[in-house]
Protein backbone atom coordinates (compact mmCIF):
# COMPACT_ATOMS: atom_id res chain seq x y z
CA UNK A 1 0.00 0.00 0.00
CA UNK A 2 1.44 3.39 -0.77
CA UNK A 3 2.37 5.55 1.64
CA UNK A 4 0.28 8.74 0.22
CA UNK A 5 -3.68 8.25 -0.61
CA UNK A 6 -3.65 8.27 -4.60
CA UNK A 7 -6.34 10.41 -5.78
CA UNK A 8 -8.85 9.58 -8.15
CA UNK A 9 -9.57 11.50 -11.19
CA UNK A 10 -12.21 12.79 -10.08
CA UNK A 11 -10.80 14.36 -7.54
CA UNK A 12 -7.99 16.07 -9.27
CA UNK A 13 -9.70 19.78 -9.97
CA UNK A 14 -7.82 22.77 -10.41
CA UNK A 15 -4.42 24.09 -11.86
CA UNK A 16 -3.73 19.77 -12.22
CA UNK A 17 -6.59 18.98 -14.41
CA UNK A 18 -5.89 19.68 -17.73
CA UNK A 19 -2.47 17.91 -17.67
CA UNK A 20 -4.04 15.20 -16.02
CA UNK A 21 -5.97 14.80 -19.51
CA UNK A 22 -2.80 15.10 -21.21
CA UNK A 23 -1.29 12.56 -19.49
CA UNK A 24 -4.23 10.49 -19.25
CA UNK A 25 -4.45 10.84 -23.59
CA UNK A 26 -1.05 9.38 -23.50
CA UNK A 27 -1.14 6.63 -21.61
CA UNK A 28 -3.94 5.56 -23.27
CA UNK A 29 -2.35 5.22 -26.93
CA UNK A 30 0.98 4.15 -24.97
CA UNK A 31 -0.33 1.38 -22.80
CA UNK A 32 -3.91 1.00 -23.69
CA UNK A 33 -4.87 1.81 -20.40
CA UNK A 34 -8.47 4.02 -19.68
CA UNK A 35 -7.00 5.08 -15.41
CA UNK A 36 -4.07 7.21 -14.44
CA UNK A 37 -1.38 5.78 -13.63
CA UNK A 38 -0.75 5.37 -9.57
CA UNK A 39 2.85 7.57 -10.29
CA UNK A 40 0.43 10.34 -11.08
CA UNK A 41 -2.14 9.94 -8.85
CA UNK A 42 1.10 10.30 -6.04
CA UNK A 43 1.78 13.27 -7.62
CA UNK A 44 -1.52 15.31 -8.37
CA UNK A 45 -1.51 16.05 -4.93
CA UNK A 46 1.56 18.94 -5.92
CA UNK A 47 0.45 20.04 -9.08
CA UNK A 48 3.25 22.13 -9.63
CA UNK A 49 5.47 19.15 -9.29
CA UNK A 50 3.33 16.82 -11.13
CA UNK A 51 4.20 19.39 -14.14
CA UNK A 52 7.76 20.11 -13.88
CA UNK A 53 8.40 16.01 -13.51
CA UNK A 54 5.91 15.64 -16.72
CA UNK A 55 7.71 18.09 -19.19
CA UNK A 56 11.29 17.00 -17.67
CA UNK A 57 10.05 13.50 -18.55
CA UNK A 58 8.87 14.48 -21.92
CA UNK A 59 11.93 16.63 -22.50
CA UNK A 60 14.26 13.80 -21.51
CA UNK A 61 12.36 10.81 -23.08
CA UNK A 62 11.09 12.25 -26.38
CA UNK A 63 14.00 15.05 -27.40
CA UNK A 64 16.87 14.67 -29.05
CA UNK A 65 19.06 12.50 -31.65
CA UNK A 66 18.57 9.00 -29.25
CA UNK A 67 15.95 7.07 -30.16
CA UNK A 68 13.08 6.48 -27.66
CA UNK A 69 13.86 2.88 -27.95
CA UNK A 70 17.29 3.28 -26.78
CA UNK A 71 15.93 5.15 -24.02
CA UNK A 72 13.42 2.61 -22.88
CA UNK A 73 16.29 0.65 -22.46
CA UNK A 74 18.41 2.24 -20.33
CA UNK A 75 15.43 3.42 -18.31
CA UNK A 76 14.49 -0.13 -17.85
CA UNK A 77 17.97 -0.71 -17.17
CA UNK A 78 18.15 2.00 -14.26
CA UNK A 79 15.04 0.95 -12.52
CA UNK A 80 16.37 -2.84 -12.62
CA UNK A 81 19.32 -1.70 -10.83
CA UNK A 82 17.13 0.03 -8.27
CA UNK A 83 15.27 -3.08 -7.78
CA UNK A 84 12.51 -0.60 -8.52
CA UNK A 85 8.78 -2.99 -9.20
CA UNK A 86 6.98 0.13 -10.55
CA UNK B 1 8.54 -2.50 -20.12
CA UNK B 2 6.65 -1.35 -23.21
CA UNK B 3 8.95 -1.56 -26.21
CA UNK B 4 8.67 -3.59 -29.47
CA UNK B 5 11.20 -6.33 -27.63
CA UNK B 6 10.11 -9.85 -27.92
CA UNK B 7 11.10 -11.95 -24.81
CA UNK B 8 14.23 -12.98 -25.85
CA UNK B 9 15.13 -9.40 -26.00
CA UNK B 10 13.81 -8.42 -22.86
CA UNK B 11 15.84 -11.49 -21.33
CA UNK B 12 18.88 -10.63 -22.91
CA UNK B 13 18.27 -7.12 -21.62
CA UNK B 14 18.00 -8.16 -18.31
CA UNK B 15 21.03 -10.37 -18.28
CA UNK B 16 23.45 -7.34 -19.75
CA UNK B 17 21.78 -5.45 -16.14
CA UNK B 18 23.24 -8.92 -14.18
CA UNK B 19 26.46 -8.76 -16.00
CA UNK B 20 26.99 -5.01 -16.36
CA UNK B 21 26.25 -4.55 -12.45
CA UNK B 22 28.69 -7.55 -11.42
CA UNK B 23 31.41 -6.50 -13.60
CA UNK B 24 31.17 -2.89 -11.70
CA UNK B 25 31.36 -4.62 -8.26
CA UNK B 26 34.47 -6.09 -9.17
CA UNK B 27 35.85 -3.24 -11.10
CA UNK B 28 35.24 -1.31 -7.58
CA UNK B 29 36.98 -4.44 -5.75
CA UNK B 30 40.21 -4.15 -8.56
CA UNK B 31 40.38 -0.44 -7.02
CA UNK B 32 40.03 0.18 -10.92
CA UNK B 33 39.05 3.69 -12.36
CA UNK B 34 40.01 3.63 -16.06
CA UNK B 35 42.82 2.59 -18.19
CA UNK B 36 45.21 5.53 -17.48
CA UNK B 37 45.69 5.61 -14.01
CA UNK B 38 48.52 4.53 -12.70
CA UNK B 39 47.64 3.57 -9.12
CA UNK B 40 48.05 0.34 -8.18
CA UNK B 41 44.86 -2.27 -8.38
CA UNK B 42 44.00 -4.56 -5.64
CA UNK B 43 45.66 -7.34 -7.47
CA UNK B 44 48.84 -7.54 -9.48
CA UNK B 45 49.10 -8.03 -12.93
CA UNK B 46 49.75 -11.64 -13.94
CA UNK B 47 52.81 -12.33 -15.75
CA UNK B 48 52.70 -14.89 -18.74
CA UNK B 49 54.07 -17.89 -16.64
CA UNK B 50 51.19 -17.08 -14.64
CA UNK B 51 48.53 -16.95 -17.17
CA UNK B 52 47.47 -20.38 -18.76
CA UNK B 53 47.93 -21.57 -22.51
CA UNK B 54 43.76 -21.17 -23.21
CA UNK B 55 43.87 -17.81 -21.22
CA UNK B 56 46.82 -16.73 -23.36
CA UNK B 57 45.13 -17.51 -26.65
CA UNK B 58 41.52 -15.77 -25.11
CA UNK B 59 43.54 -12.80 -24.59
CA UNK B 60 44.56 -12.31 -27.90
CA UNK B 61 40.55 -12.59 -28.88
CA UNK B 62 39.90 -10.14 -26.28
CA UNK B 63 42.74 -7.65 -27.42
CA UNK B 64 41.67 -7.77 -31.35
CA UNK B 65 37.76 -7.47 -30.05
CA UNK B 66 38.29 -4.69 -26.84
CA UNK B 67 40.56 -2.56 -29.14
CA UNK B 68 38.12 -2.28 -32.08
CA UNK B 69 35.37 -1.24 -29.73
CA UNK B 70 37.11 0.96 -27.51
CA UNK B 71 39.09 3.00 -30.24
CA UNK B 72 42.32 1.59 -28.96
CA UNK B 73 44.89 -1.04 -28.98
CA UNK B 74 45.39 -3.25 -26.18
CA UNK B 75 43.74 -5.64 -23.82
CA UNK B 76 41.71 -3.53 -20.86
CA UNK B 77 43.03 -3.89 -17.33
CA UNK B 78 39.84 -5.19 -15.89
CA UNK B 79 40.04 -8.34 -18.53
CA UNK B 80 44.33 -9.07 -17.89
CA UNK B 81 43.23 -9.32 -13.63
CA UNK B 82 40.88 -12.05 -14.10
CA UNK B 83 43.13 -13.45 -16.01
CA UNK B 84 44.80 -15.23 -13.54
CA UNK B 85 41.76 -17.26 -13.02
CA UNK B 86 40.76 -19.49 -16.50
CA UNK B 87 37.50 -20.21 -15.61
CA UNK B 88 36.12 -17.31 -14.36
CA UNK B 89 37.79 -15.35 -17.50
CA UNK B 90 36.45 -17.58 -19.68
CA UNK B 91 32.93 -17.61 -18.60
CA UNK B 92 32.94 -14.08 -18.02
CA UNK B 93 34.58 -13.34 -21.34
CA UNK B 94 32.32 -15.56 -22.96
CA UNK B 95 29.34 -14.17 -21.24
CA UNK B 96 30.37 -10.49 -22.34
CA UNK B 97 30.66 -10.89 -25.88
CA UNK B 98 27.21 -13.18 -26.08
CA UNK B 99 25.55 -10.16 -24.14
CA UNK B 100 27.55 -7.16 -26.20
CA UNK B 101 27.73 -8.70 -29.37
CA UNK B 102 25.28 -11.00 -29.71
CA UNK B 103 23.12 -10.91 -32.30
CA UNK B 104 19.66 -9.21 -30.46
CA UNK B 105 18.41 -5.87 -29.60
CA UNK B 106 19.80 -2.93 -31.13
CA UNK B 107 24.32 -3.30 -29.88
CA UNK B 108 23.92 0.81 -29.57
CA UNK B 109 21.25 0.33 -26.87
CA UNK B 110 23.28 -2.45 -25.36
CA UNK B 111 26.21 0.37 -25.01
CA UNK B 112 23.69 2.98 -23.73
CA UNK B 113 22.34 0.35 -21.56
CA UNK B 114 25.88 -0.29 -20.17
CA UNK B 115 26.31 3.28 -19.76
CA UNK B 116 23.46 3.89 -17.50
CA UNK B 117 24.02 0.90 -15.22
CA UNK B 118 27.63 1.82 -14.65
CA UNK B 119 26.46 5.79 -13.68
CA UNK B 120 23.43 4.52 -10.94
CA UNK B 121 26.54 1.62 -10.05
CA UNK B 122 28.99 4.55 -9.48
CA UNK B 123 31.43 2.61 -12.01
CA UNK B 124 33.80 5.03 -12.92
CA UNK B 125 35.80 2.52 -14.50
CA UNK B 126 33.03 1.64 -16.61
CA UNK B 127 31.24 4.70 -17.06
CA UNK B 128 34.78 5.05 -19.01
CA UNK B 129 34.70 2.02 -21.03
CA UNK B 130 30.99 2.13 -22.41
CA UNK B 131 30.92 5.67 -23.01
CA UNK B 132 34.46 5.18 -25.33
CA UNK B 133 32.79 2.32 -26.90
CA UNK B 134 29.92 4.79 -27.74
CA UNK B 135 32.25 7.25 -29.15
CA UNK B 136 34.38 4.63 -30.94
CA UNK B 137 30.64 3.90 -33.02
CA UNK B 138 30.31 7.59 -33.69
CA UNK B 139 28.50 9.14 -30.22
CA UNK B 140 29.41 12.44 -29.80
CA UNK B 141 28.97 14.50 -25.95
CA UNK B 142 25.50 15.54 -26.90
CA UNK B 143 23.95 12.01 -27.18
CA UNK B 144 25.67 10.65 -23.98
CA UNK B 145 24.07 13.33 -22.12
CA UNK B 146 21.08 12.49 -23.50
CA UNK B 147 21.61 9.15 -22.31
CA UNK B 148 22.78 10.42 -18.71
CA UNK B 149 19.40 12.57 -18.52
CA UNK B 150 17.33 9.46 -18.75
CA UNK B 151 19.60 7.81 -15.91
CA UNK B 152 19.02 11.04 -13.94
CA UNK B 153 14.96 10.98 -14.56
CA UNK B 154 15.06 7.50 -13.88
CA UNK B 155 17.06 7.14 -10.48
CA UNK B 156 14.34 10.43 -9.73
CA UNK B 157 11.30 8.33 -10.67
CA UNK B 158 13.00 5.16 -9.11
CA UNK B 159 13.26 7.01 -5.99
CA UNK B 160 9.29 8.62 -5.52
CA UNK B 161 7.90 5.27 -6.15
CA UNK B 162 9.60 3.72 -3.96
CA UNK B 163 9.72 6.07 -0.86
CA UNK B 164 5.75 6.50 -1.71
CA UNK B 165 5.41 2.65 -2.10
CA UNK B 166 3.48 3.07 -5.09
CA UNK B 167 1.77 -0.21 -6.81
CA UNK B 168 2.92 -0.64 -10.48
CA UNK B 169 -0.85 -0.48 -12.10
CA UNK B 170 1.18 -1.16 -15.44
CA UNK B 171 0.85 -4.79 -16.91
CA UNK B 172 3.17 -6.33 -19.18
CA UNK B 173 1.60 -6.77 -22.08
CA UNK B 174 1.62 -10.79 -22.79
Amino acid sequence: MSTIRLLRGDEITGPGRELVDRIREREKRLFGKDDLSNIWRAMAHHPEYMRASWERSRAIMQRGKVSPLIKEMVASSVSIVNACHY
Amino acid sequence: MRMKVDETGITELVGLVDHVTGMNKVAFGFFLEDETDAKKPLLSYPSDDEIETPVREMLAEVNEIESRRLGRPGVPKYWKLLARNRHYFESTWKKHILLLDGKGIDPMGKLAMGLGVSVTNGCRYFICYFSDALRTDGWDDSRILEVLGVVDHYNSFNTLATAMQIESDIRPKH
